[in-house]
């Protein structure tokens, strides 16, 4: 962008939330269609971004902490009993088998499926760890996973996840039998690790699977996992 | 859903990781979030409506807000903390708006007011936020000061270009000018003193 163009007025304004609704409304209009506007808005958001972050700062009153989290907690009560919905286990229509896994770009199969115990003690929360390698089916791949059991829930952590393309999520599932229930979903960082959080209960599940689905995650899985980890 | 994550457990998930979890509801991933932010966020609110009865206020709405909101958090929309902060600057405006104040603060130069009251003790959290803020302040700093008002002006104070060129008598080109070269210089000197990018990374 010219550095005369006077649209850069009016993108620093908006910016800072200073430009009035109307002609936000058209340059908002004017920004989806020009690419030197985003790119100029992309450059400035660093600085409006660390303008909250000269004022003094405070602490939050415990009141309020609370006061909200009271509400959340009742919030939260109220909502309680109504069970995560189990969804049959099709991946989009694939079926699990070594053909199909070949298929795809990239597959892993737990290999430590008994995984071994870390610390039993101390917050009196078992813990354990299931580790995690390419299969020799699977495209060669270096990607590096493991299950850390935190009592009944866990922490799947990757390491050289292969990157996503735009708009995609890997999503987590708890596998139960022939049935699934959505976990979470996460993006690798750049350098392809990730902590992913699954939520329990996970006693008598069998595996916590891996899937590419789109952006927001799916109702059901889509693909073919690329990564499970099974439990029993 | 209630949350069968350990404390421990959920302290290690990154924002974003957390944000996953609140917008499914889970008042124990909620909390983290809060404790996170909260900081931050009424440091902003009290600086914006310069009453701590207000921003207390403000906060609790803005996080129950969140809470019970069905949009979740989008990643494309920048990090937890801006996401967080943006809402908190937007209700902060709107309560001045609803002249549910009675002081609004028009510049850089109010830091004493909030002198008065540090932390008691500090969290290394804390300590990071008033490192950073220091280091923050001392960039704005730099700047000639007339730049730095209508910057203030505009993200403090919730004012438009318009309003602050009626406020300050001063044509309303010569504002659009002095913001934009303002935040120019800004982001430009933040990337060159601090690191931008790393400084935004520090964020506790």
């Amino acid at each position: 962008m010219n550095e005369a163009d006077p649209r850069r007025d009016d993108l620093t304004a908006y910016a800072l939330g200073a430009l009035e609704p109307g002609p936000a409304a058209d340059l908002e209009e004017h920004i989806a269609g020009c690419g030197a506007c985003r790119e100029y808005l992309r450059w400035l958001r660093p600085a409006v971004e660390l303008l909250p972050a000269s004022v003094e700062q405070l602490r939050a009153p415990p009141a309020v902490r609370k006061a909200v989290l009271a509400e959340v907690r009742a919030d939260a009560a109220r909502t309680a009993g109504a069970r995560p919905r189990l969804r049959q286990l099709s991946f989009g229509g694939f079926a699990l088998r070594p053909a199909m896994a070949l298929g795809a770009t990239l597959a892993l199969v737990v290999a430590g499926v008994g995984g071994y115990l870390l610390h039993g003690s101390g917050s009196g929360i078992p813990h354990s760890v299931v580790g995690a390698r390419p299969t020799a089916v699977a495209s060669p791949g270096t990607v590096r996973a493991s299950l850390e059991r935190v009592g009944d829930s866990g922490i799947l952590v990757v390491d050289r996840m292969p990157p996503l393309p735009r708009r995609s999520v890997y999503e987590v599932w708890v596998q139960r039998g022939d049935m699934v229930r959505r976990a979470s979903t996460f993006v690798p960082n750049k350098d392809g690790t990730a902590n992913a959080a699954v939520p329990g209960p996970l006693d008598g599940a069998s595996a916590v699977l891996v899937t590419k689905e789109p952006r927001g995650g799916s109702i059901a899985p889509s693909t073919v996992p690329l990564l499970r980890a099974p439990l029993n | 859903m209630a949350s069968k994550l350990s404390r421990a457990a959920l302290d290690r998930l990154g924002d974003e990781e957390l944000m996953i979890l609140v917008d499914r509801k889970d008042p124990d991933a909620f909390e983290r979030f809060y404790d996170r932010h909260s900081g931050a966020a009424f440091s902003l609110a009290h600086r914006i409506v310069g009453d701590r009865v207000l921003a207390q206020d403000v906060i609790q709405e803005a996080f129950l807000s969140v809470w019970r909101s069905r949009v979740p958090y989008d990643s494309a929309r920048g990090s937890v903390r801006s996401w967080t902060l943006g809402i908190i600057r937007n209700r902060s405006i709107d309560a001045l708006r609803r002249g549910a104040s009675p002081t609004r603060k028009l510049d850089l130069d109010d830091d004493a007011v909030l002198e008065g009251r540090p932390a008691a003790e500090m969290t290394d959290s804390e300590a990071i936020r008033r490192e950073m803020a220091g280091r923050v302040r001392g960039v704005l700093g730099e700047l000639p000061r007339e730049q730095s008002q209508v910057i203030a002006l505009a993200y403090f104070g919730g004012f438009s270009q318009s309003e602050i060129a009626e406020m300050l008598g001063a044509p309303l080109g010569t504002i659009k000018g002095r913001m934009r070269l303002g935040l120019e210089k800004l982001r430009a000197a933040l990337a060159e003193s601090m690191g931008v990018e790393s400084v935004i990374e520090a964020l506790p």
